[in-house]
Protein backbone atom coordinates (compact mmCIF):
# COMPACT_ATOMS: atom_id res chain seq x y z
CA UNK A 1 0.00 0.00 0.00
CA UNK A 2 1.34 3.26 -0.89
CA UNK A 3 2.24 5.61 2.24
CA UNK A 4 0.07 8.53 1.61
CA UNK A 5 2.85 11.32 2.61
CA UNK A 6 4.76 9.76 -0.66
CA UNK A 7 1.79 10.11 -2.44
CA UNK A 8 1.21 13.64 -1.41
CA UNK A 9 4.53 14.74 -1.83
CA UNK A 10 5.29 13.23 -5.32
CA UNK A 11 1.50 14.78 -6.42
CA UNK A 12 3.06 18.29 -4.82
CA UNK A 13 6.66 17.68 -6.75
CA UNK A 14 4.44 17.09 -10.55
CA UNK A 15 2.58 20.37 -9.55
CA UNK A 16 5.30 22.39 -9.01
CA UNK A 17 7.02 21.17 -12.50
CA UNK A 18 4.05 23.12 -13.96
CA UNK A 19 5.07 26.05 -12.09
CA UNK A 20 2.88 25.85 -9.02
CA UNK A 21 3.89 28.26 -6.54
CA UNK A 22 2.12 26.92 -3.64
CA UNK A 23 2.96 23.46 -4.32
CA UNK A 24 6.72 24.23 -4.25
CA UNK A 25 6.01 25.89 -1.03
CA UNK A 26 4.48 22.96 0.61
CA UNK A 27 6.06 20.83 -0.16
CA UNK A 28 9.36 23.09 0.61
CA UNK A 29 7.76 23.46 4.36
CA UNK A 30 7.14 19.92 4.89
CA UNK A 31 10.78 18.89 4.47
CA UNK A 32 12.35 21.82 4.95
CA UNK A 33 13.13 20.76 8.78
CA UNK A 34 14.37 17.36 8.11
CA UNK A 35 17.18 18.13 5.47
CA UNK A 36 17.84 21.23 7.75
CA UNK A 37 18.70 18.92 10.80
CA UNK A 38 20.50 16.26 8.65
CA UNK A 39 23.39 19.18 7.29
CA UNK A 40 23.05 20.32 10.89
CA UNK A 41 24.27 17.10 12.50
CA UNK A 42 26.15 16.12 9.58
CA UNK A 43 28.58 19.47 9.64
CA UNK A 44 27.75 21.70 13.38
CA UNK A 45 27.27 24.10 11.51
CA UNK A 46 24.30 26.84 10.69
CA UNK A 47 25.69 28.16 8.00
CA UNK A 48 26.06 25.00 5.84
CA UNK A 49 23.10 23.64 7.29
CA UNK A 50 21.33 27.31 5.11
CA UNK A 51 23.42 26.50 2.28
CA UNK A 52 22.47 23.21 1.85
CA UNK A 53 19.02 23.35 2.49
CA UNK A 54 18.73 25.96 -0.18
CA UNK A 55 20.90 23.82 -2.55
CA UNK A 56 18.83 20.27 -1.93
CA UNK A 57 15.72 22.64 -3.01
CA UNK A 58 17.21 24.12 -6.06
CA UNK A 59 18.61 20.97 -7.10
CA UNK A 60 15.06 19.69 -6.51
CA UNK A 61 13.52 22.67 -8.80
CA UNK A 62 16.15 22.14 -11.47
CA UNK A 63 15.53 18.76 -11.91
CA UNK A 64 12.84 17.43 -10.28
CA UNK A 65 12.59 14.38 -13.05
CA UNK A 66 15.52 12.58 -11.53
CA UNK A 67 13.48 11.79 -8.50
CA UNK A 68 12.01 8.40 -9.44
CA UNK A 69 9.25 7.69 -6.98
CA UNK A 70 9.44 3.91 -7.20
CA UNK A 71 13.13 4.03 -5.18
CA UNK A 72 11.93 5.48 -2.18
CA UNK A 73 10.01 8.74 -1.14
CA UNK A 74 11.13 12.12 -2.13
CA UNK A 75 12.08 12.92 1.56
CA UNK A 76 14.95 10.04 0.91
CA UNK A 77 16.11 11.63 -2.52
CA UNK A 78 16.50 14.62 -0.78
CA UNK A 79 18.75 13.38 1.71
CA UNK A 80 20.83 11.81 -0.80
CA UNK A 81 21.37 14.90 -2.15
CA UNK A 82 22.01 16.64 0.96
CA UNK A 83 24.46 14.21 2.10
CA UNK A 84 26.30 14.91 -1.04
CA UNK A 85 26.15 18.91 -0.53
CA UNK A 86 27.40 18.19 2.57
CA UNK A 87 30.42 16.77 2.05
CA UNK A 88 30.94 18.65 -0.34
CA UNK A 89 30.72 21.81 2.18
CA UNK A 90 32.89 19.45 4.99
CA UNK A 91 35.77 18.77 2.37
CA UNK A 92 35.69 22.65 0.73
CA UNK A 93 35.77 23.68 5.05
CA UNK A 94 38.95 21.48 5.64
CA UNK A 95 40.99 22.70 2.94
CA UNK A 96 40.59 26.14 5.17
CA UNK A 97 41.66 27.04 8.50
CA UNK A 98 39.49 29.13 10.30
CA UNK A 99 40.32 33.01 10.99
CA UNK A 100 37.59 33.06 13.48
CA UNK A 101 34.55 32.04 15.29
CA UNK A 102 32.36 31.05 13.46
CA UNK A 103 29.62 32.84 15.43
CA UNK A 104 27.04 34.59 13.43
CA UNK A 105 24.79 37.48 14.53
CA UNK A 106 22.26 34.99 15.98
CA UNK A 107 24.78 33.66 18.59
CA UNK A 108 23.11 30.40 17.39
CA UNK A 109 26.44 28.45 15.47
CA UNK A 110 27.89 25.19 16.49
CA UNK A 111 31.16 24.57 17.07
CA UNK A 112 33.01 23.54 14.26
CA UNK A 113 33.31 19.63 13.84
CA UNK A 114 35.57 16.86 14.86
CA UNK A 115 36.44 19.46 17.64
CA UNK A 116 35.32 18.29 20.97
CA UNK A 117 35.47 21.15 22.98
CA UNK A 118 35.20 19.27 26.18
CA UNK A 119 35.25 21.07 29.57
CA UNK A 120 37.14 18.77 32.18
CA UNK A 121 36.26 20.83 34.98
CA UNK A 122 32.61 21.15 34.17
CA UNK A 123 29.82 19.98 36.18
CA UNK A 124 27.84 18.32 33.27
CA UNK A 125 24.84 19.77 33.37
CA UNK A 126 21.60 18.38 30.80
CA UNK A 127 22.32 20.54 28.34
CA UNK A 128 26.05 19.95 28.50
CA UNK A 129 25.34 16.26 27.83
CA UNK A 130 23.15 16.65 24.98
CA UNK A 131 26.50 18.52 23.55
CA UNK A 132 28.69 16.27 24.50
CA UNK A 133 27.18 13.67 22.61
CA UNK A 134 26.86 15.85 19.76
CA UNK A 135 29.98 16.69 19.10
CA UNK A 136 30.62 12.99 19.71
CA UNK A 137 28.70 12.47 16.74
CA UNK A 138 30.21 15.16 14.78
CA UNK A 139 33.69 12.81 15.19
CA UNK A 140 32.51 9.86 14.14
CA UNK A 141 33.62 9.36 10.09
CA UNK A 142 31.02 10.40 7.80
CA UNK A 143 29.97 7.36 6.94
CA UNK A 144 29.48 6.05 10.15
CA UNK A 145 27.93 9.84 11.25
CA UNK A 146 25.14 10.05 8.67
CA UNK A 147 23.92 6.49 9.40
CA UNK A 148 23.55 7.75 12.91
CA UNK A 149 21.75 11.33 11.59
CA UNK A 150 19.28 8.89 9.83
CA UNK A 151 18.29 6.57 12.12
CA UNK A 152 18.73 7.47 15.35
CA UNK A 153 18.26 11.10 15.06
CA UNK A 154 15.94 11.80 12.04
CA UNK A 155 14.52 8.36 13.08
CA UNK A 156 14.21 7.05 9.85
CA UNK A 157 14.21 2.57 9.45
CA UNK A 158 16.93 1.01 7.78
CA UNK A 159 14.98 0.91 3.98
CA UNK A 160 14.54 4.50 4.15
CA UNK A 161 17.66 4.90 5.48
CA UNK A 162 19.49 2.95 2.65
CA UNK A 163 17.59 4.67 -0.17
CA UNK A 164 19.00 8.01 0.82
CA UNK A 165 22.53 6.66 1.33
CA UNK A 166 22.09 4.22 -1.84
CA UNK A 167 23.25 1.24 -0.17
CA UNK A 168 21.98 -2.00 0.96
CA UNK A 169 20.23 -2.33 4.01
CA UNK A 170 22.62 -4.55 5.52
CA UNK A 171 25.02 -1.84 5.08
CA UNK A 172 23.25 0.07 7.46
CA UNK A 173 22.91 -1.99 9.83
CA UNK A 174 26.53 -2.80 9.90
CA UNK A 175 27.64 0.75 10.07
CA UNK A 176 25.28 1.93 12.46
CA UNK A 177 26.93 -1.12 14.62
CA UNK A 178 29.82 0.13 14.16
CA UNK A 179 28.86 3.99 14.58
CA UNK A 180 27.62 3.54 17.79
CA UNK A 181 30.12 1.47 19.00
CA UNK A 182 32.88 4.27 18.11
CA UNK A 183 30.26 7.18 19.52
CA UNK A 184 30.08 4.85 22.96
CA UNK A 185 33.80 4.45 22.85
CA UNK A 186 34.29 8.26 22.44
CA UNK A 187 31.72 9.05 25.45
CA UNK A 188 33.79 6.62 27.53
CA UNK A 189 36.38 9.14 26.84
CA UNK A 190 35.08 11.91 27.19
CA UNK A 191 33.46 10.50 30.70
CA UNK A 192 36.94 9.80 31.72
CA UNK A 193 38.05 13.19 30.72
CA UNK A 194 35.93 14.51 32.70
CA UNK A 195 36.30 12.97 35.83
CA UNK A 196 40.04 13.39 35.73
CA UNK A 197 41.30 15.65 38.25
CA UNK A 198 43.15 18.78 37.23
CA UNK A 199 46.70 18.69 39.04
CA UNK B 1 21.35 -17.26 22.30
CA UNK B 2 24.82 -16.48 23.04
CA UNK B 3 26.32 -13.44 23.58
CA UNK B 4 27.68 -13.45 19.94
CA UNK B 5 24.19 -13.36 18.51
CA UNK B 6 23.80 -11.27 21.03
CA UNK B 7 25.87 -8.46 19.79
CA UNK B 8 24.28 -8.92 16.39
CA UNK B 9 21.05 -7.78 17.52
CA UNK B 10 21.82 -5.53 20.64
CA UNK B 11 21.51 -2.33 18.72
CA UNK B 12 17.72 -3.40 17.37
CA UNK B 13 17.55 -4.03 20.64
CA UNK B 14 18.33 -0.82 22.39
CA UNK B 15 16.66 1.00 19.79
CA UNK B 16 13.51 -0.65 19.73
CA UNK B 17 13.51 -0.47 23.23
CA UNK B 18 13.63 3.20 22.64
CA UNK B 19 10.90 3.75 20.46
CA UNK B 20 8.49 0.82 21.20
CA UNK B 21 9.26 -0.78 24.13
CA UNK B 22 9.75 -3.73 22.28
CA UNK B 23 12.54 -6.30 22.67
CA UNK B 24 13.33 -9.54 22.18
CA UNK B 25 12.63 -11.82 24.96
CA UNK B 26 15.20 -14.13 23.81
CA UNK B 27 18.01 -11.57 24.34
CA UNK B 28 16.29 -9.71 26.99
CA UNK B 29 17.10 -13.09 28.69
CA UNK B 30 20.44 -13.97 27.87
CA UNK B 31 20.98 -10.39 28.91
CA UNK B 32 19.63 -11.25 32.37
CA UNK B 33 22.37 -13.83 32.74
CA UNK B 34 25.31 -12.53 30.76
CA UNK B 35 26.96 -10.00 33.05
CA UNK B 36 29.11 -8.64 29.73
CA UNK B 37 25.74 -8.94 27.14
CA UNK B 38 23.59 -7.04 30.34
CA UNK B 39 26.18 -4.07 30.44
CA UNK B 40 26.27 -3.77 26.85
CA UNK B 41 22.71 -3.97 26.72
CA UNK B 42 22.30 -1.45 29.31
CA UNK B 43 25.10 0.89 26.93
CA UNK B 44 23.34 0.80 24.20
CA UNK B 45 20.23 1.56 25.73
CA UNK B 46 21.75 4.82 27.36
CA UNK B 47 22.96 5.72 24.28
CA UNK B 48 19.73 5.51 22.41
CA UNK B 49 18.20 7.60 25.46
CA UNK B 50 20.97 10.14 24.85
CA UNK B 51 20.83 10.05 20.92
CA UNK B 52 16.81 11.02 22.01
CA UNK B 53 17.45 13.60 23.28
CA UNK B 54 19.85 15.19 20.74
CA UNK B 55 17.46 14.43 18.32
CA UNK B 56 14.38 16.09 20.50
CA UNK B 57 16.52 19.22 20.88
CA UNK B 58 17.28 19.86 17.29
CA UNK B 59 13.66 18.86 16.07
CA UNK B 60 12.65 22.29 16.27
CA UNK B 61 15.30 23.64 14.18
CA UNK B 62 14.10 25.12 10.59
CA UNK B 63 16.42 27.44 8.28
CA UNK B 64 16.17 31.14 8.69
CA UNK B 65 13.43 32.44 6.34
CA UNK B 66 15.67 34.11 3.66
CA UNK B 67 16.15 30.13 2.35
CA UNK B 68 12.49 30.43 1.43
CA UNK B 69 12.77 33.99 -0.01
CA UNK B 70 15.65 33.29 -2.01
CA UNK B 71 14.15 29.84 -3.05
CA UNK B 72 10.85 31.14 -4.02
CA UNK B 73 12.68 34.16 -6.51
CA UNK B 74 14.61 31.36 -7.66
CA UNK B 75 11.42 29.44 -8.43
CA UNK B 76 9.68 32.38 -9.83
CA UNK B 77 12.88 33.55 -12.04
CA UNK B 78 12.92 30.06 -13.12
CA UNK B 79 8.95 29.65 -14.66
CA UNK B 80 8.88 32.83 -15.53
CA UNK B 81 11.72 32.17 -17.84
CA UNK B 82 9.78 29.11 -19.25
CA UNK B 83 6.66 31.51 -20.18
CA UNK B 84 6.01 31.70 -24.13
CA UNK B 85 8.10 34.02 -25.81
CA UNK B 86 4.82 35.89 -26.85
CA UNK B 87 4.90 37.23 -23.06
CA UNK B 88 8.03 39.68 -24.13
CA UNK B 89 8.00 42.43 -25.56
CA UNK B 90 8.61 42.48 -29.47
CA UNK B 91 11.52 44.90 -29.14
CA UNK B 92 13.10 43.90 -26.18
CA UNK B 93 16.74 43.00 -26.79
CA UNK B 94 16.67 39.31 -26.05
CA UNK B 95 13.87 39.34 -28.61
CA UNK B 96 15.77 40.10 -31.48
CA UNK B 97 18.61 37.08 -31.31
CA UNK B 98 15.50 34.48 -31.66
CA UNK B 99 13.58 36.62 -34.20
CA UNK B 100 16.90 36.48 -36.55
CA UNK B 101 17.30 32.52 -35.89
CA UNK B 102 13.81 32.64 -37.02
CA UNK B 103 14.40 34.67 -40.23
CA UNK B 104 16.96 32.35 -40.89
CA UNK B 105 14.90 29.03 -40.40
CA UNK B 106 12.69 30.90 -42.91
CA UNK B 107 15.43 31.71 -45.12
CA UNK B 108 17.12 27.66 -44.61
CA UNK B 109 13.35 26.49 -45.18
CA UNK B 110 13.07 28.53 -48.44
CA UNK B 111 16.40 26.77 -49.91
CA UNK B 112 15.58 23.64 -48.89
CA UNK B 113 12.12 24.43 -51.40
CA UNK B 114 14.40 25.72 -53.88
CA UNK B 115 16.59 22.55 -54.33
CA UNK B 116 14.13 20.50 -53.87
CA UNK B 117 12.35 22.88 -56.84
CA UNK B 118 15.70 22.94 -58.41
CA UNK B 119 15.47 19.04 -58.78
CA UNK B 120 12.10 18.77 -60.18
CA UNK B 121 13.13 21.15 -63.41
CA UNK B 122 16.29 19.55 -63.74
CA UNK B 123 14.66 16.16 -64.33
CA UNK B 124 14.55 14.67 -67.97
CA UNK B 125 11.42 15.77 -69.41
CA UNK B 126 10.57 18.63 -67.13
CA UNK B 127 7.81 20.83 -68.46
CA UNK B 128 10.27 23.88 -68.20
CA UNK B 129 13.25 24.35 -69.64
CA UNK B 130 15.72 24.50 -68.08
CA UNK B 131 17.88 27.85 -68.83
CA UNK B 132 21.11 28.11 -69.88
CA UNK B 133 23.57 30.86 -67.74
CA UNK B 134 24.61 32.97 -70.63
CA UNK B 135 27.19 34.28 -67.99
CA UNK B 136 29.13 33.68 -64.57
CA UNK B 137 27.42 35.97 -62.03
CA UNK B 138 29.25 38.52 -60.28
CA UNK B 139 30.05 39.13 -56.97
CA UNK B 140 27.46 40.43 -55.07
CA UNK B 141 29.50 43.97 -54.84
CA UNK B 142 29.62 44.06 -58.53
CA UNK B 143 26.17 43.82 -58.82
CA UNK B 144 25.76 46.34 -56.75
CA UNK B 145 27.97 49.12 -58.74
CA UNK B 146 26.64 47.89 -61.68
CA UNK B 147 23.95 46.04 -62.54
CA UNK B 148 21.55 46.75 -59.67
CA UNK B 149 21.72 50.39 -60.13
CA UNK B 150 18.77 50.19 -62.38
CA UNK B 151 16.96 48.44 -60.20
CA UNK B 152 18.02 50.68 -57.00
CA UNK B 153 16.28 53.59 -59.00
CA UNK B 154 13.01 52.49 -60.05
CA UNK B 155 11.31 50.46 -60.22
CA UNK B 156 7.70 48.98 -60.81
CA UNK B 157 8.66 46.14 -62.58
CA UNK B 158 6.07 43.86 -64.19
CA UNK B 159 6.55 40.05 -63.32
CA UNK B 160 4.25 38.34 -65.58
CA UNK B 161 6.22 38.35 -68.59
CA UNK B 162 8.41 35.95 -66.10
CA UNK B 163 6.06 33.71 -65.12
CA UNK B 164 5.79 30.32 -66.62
CA UNK B 165 4.66 27.33 -65.90
CA UNK B 166 3.96 28.65 -62.31
CA UNK B 167 7.62 29.55 -62.15
CA UNK B 168 8.55 32.96 -61.60
CA UNK B 169 11.81 34.39 -62.37
CA UNK B 170 12.61 37.54 -61.49
CA UNK B 171 13.74 40.28 -63.42
CA UNK B 172 17.76 40.68 -62.06
CA UNK B 173 17.95 36.84 -62.91
CA UNK B 174 17.09 37.54 -66.97
CA UNK B 175 19.60 40.27 -66.49
CA UNK B 176 22.40 38.26 -64.97
CA UNK B 177 21.87 35.08 -66.94
CA UNK B 178 19.52 32.13 -66.39
CA UNK B 179 20.19 31.32 -62.33
CA UNK B 180 20.75 27.87 -61.12
CA UNK B 181 17.98 27.90 -59.10
CA UNK B 182 14.48 29.23 -59.57
CA UNK B 183 11.27 29.55 -57.46
CA UNK B 184 8.44 28.75 -57.89
CA UNK B 185 4.95 30.40 -56.63
CA UNK B 186 2.25 28.71 -57.29
CA UNK B 187 -0.91 30.45 -57.17
CA UNK B 188 0.81 34.16 -58.27
CA UNK B 189 0.21 34.81 -61.78
CA UNK B 190 1.05 38.44 -62.81
CA UNK B 191 2.09 40.62 -59.89
CA UNK B 192 3.20 44.46 -60.60
CA UNK B 193 6.48 44.70 -57.81
CA UNK B 194 8.25 47.21 -56.48
CA UNK B 195 11.80 46.76 -55.38
CA UNK B 196 14.63 48.18 -53.77
CA UNK B 197 18.19 48.01 -54.20
CA UNK B 198 20.23 44.93 -53.07
CA UNK B 199 21.62 44.96 -49.58
CA UNK B 200 24.60 43.06 -48.91
CA UNK B 201 24.24 40.84 -46.12
CA UNK B 202 26.96 40.89 -43.39
CA UNK B 203 28.72 37.60 -43.66
CA UNK B 204 27.63 37.25 -47.00
CA UNK B 205 28.92 40.17 -49.34
CA UNK B 206 32.68 39.25 -49.40
CA UNK B 207 31.54 35.88 -51.08
CA UNK B 208 31.80 35.01 -54.92
CA UNK B 209 28.61 34.18 -56.66
CA UNK B 210 31.39 32.56 -59.01
CA UNK B 211 28.93 28.92 -59.21
CA UNK B 212 25.83 30.35 -59.48
CA UNK B 213 23.53 32.03 -57.53
CA UNK B 214 19.40 32.36 -57.38
CA UNK B 215 16.54 33.71 -55.45
CA UNK B 216 14.64 32.95 -52.60
CA UNK B 217 11.90 35.13 -51.94
CA UNK B 218 11.04 34.87 -48.20
CA UNK B 219 8.71 36.95 -45.59
CA UNK B 220 10.81 38.44 -43.39
CA UNK B 221 9.70 40.64 -40.06
CA UNK B 222 11.11 43.83 -39.86
CA UNK B 223 12.33 43.40 -36.37
CA UNK B 224 15.01 40.75 -37.73
CA UNK B 225 16.30 42.50 -40.39
CA UNK B 226 16.81 45.79 -38.36
CA UNK B 227 18.77 43.27 -35.65
CA UNK B 228 21.19 42.45 -38.91
CA UNK B 229 21.75 46.10 -40.00
CA UNK B 230 19.77 46.08 -42.62
CA UNK B 231 17.89 49.54 -43.08
CA UNK B 232 13.86 49.18 -42.66
CA UNK B 233 12.51 52.60 -41.20
CA UNK B 234 8.88 52.65 -39.51
CA UNK B 235 6.00 50.45 -39.11
CA UNK B 236 6.00 47.77 -36.81
CA UNK B 237 8.72 44.93 -35.87
CA UNK B 238 6.28 42.44 -36.04
CA UNK B 239 5.50 43.59 -39.82
CA UNK B 240 6.20 40.61 -42.46
CA UNK B 241 8.03 42.08 -45.26
CA UNK B 242 8.26 40.24 -48.34
CA UNK B 243 12.23 39.73 -49.22
CA UNK B 244 14.15 38.72 -52.43
CA UNK B 245 17.33 37.05 -50.81
CA UNK B 246 20.32 36.05 -53.36
CA UNK B 247 21.95 32.48 -52.31
CA UNK B 248 24.99 31.47 -53.66
CA UNK B 249 25.60 27.47 -54.74
CA UNK B 250 26.99 26.80 -51.37
CA UNK B 251 23.92 27.69 -49.60
CA UNK B 252 24.80 30.87 -48.14
CA UNK B 253 23.14 34.23 -48.55
CA UNK B 254 24.73 37.03 -49.67
CA UNK B 255 22.37 40.11 -50.07
CA UNK B 256 18.85 40.97 -49.92
CA UNK B 257 16.64 42.68 -51.49
CA UNK B 258 12.89 44.08 -50.48
CA UNK B 259 9.20 43.79 -52.55
CA UNK B 260 6.62 45.72 -52.38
Amino acid sequence: MADPTQTSDHDLLQRMQQGDEGAFLQLYRHLQGAIYRFALHMSGSRQVAEDVTQEVFLALMREPGKFDPRRGSLAAYLYGIARKCVLQHVEQRSLHVPLASEEGVDGRSLPEPLILALDPLGDLTRQEDIERVRQAVLGLPANYREVVVLCDLEELDYAQAASSLGCAVGTVRSRLHRARSLLLKKLRASAASVATPIP
Amino acid sequence: MNCQQFDQIVVDLARDASVEGNPSHGAVDHARSCPRCAVRLSDERKLAVALSAVSAAAWNERPPANVERSLLQAFRARFDGLRPATAVPAASPRRSGGVGWRVWAVVAAAMLLLGLVAVWKLRPGAPVQRLKQASSPQPLSNMKAEELAAVENDKTQTASALVRHGVRRPRRIAKYGAPSRLVATPGETAVTEVTTRFYPLPYGSGLSLDEGWGLVRVQVPRASLVSLGVPVNGGSPNDMLTADVVVGQDGMARGIRFVQ
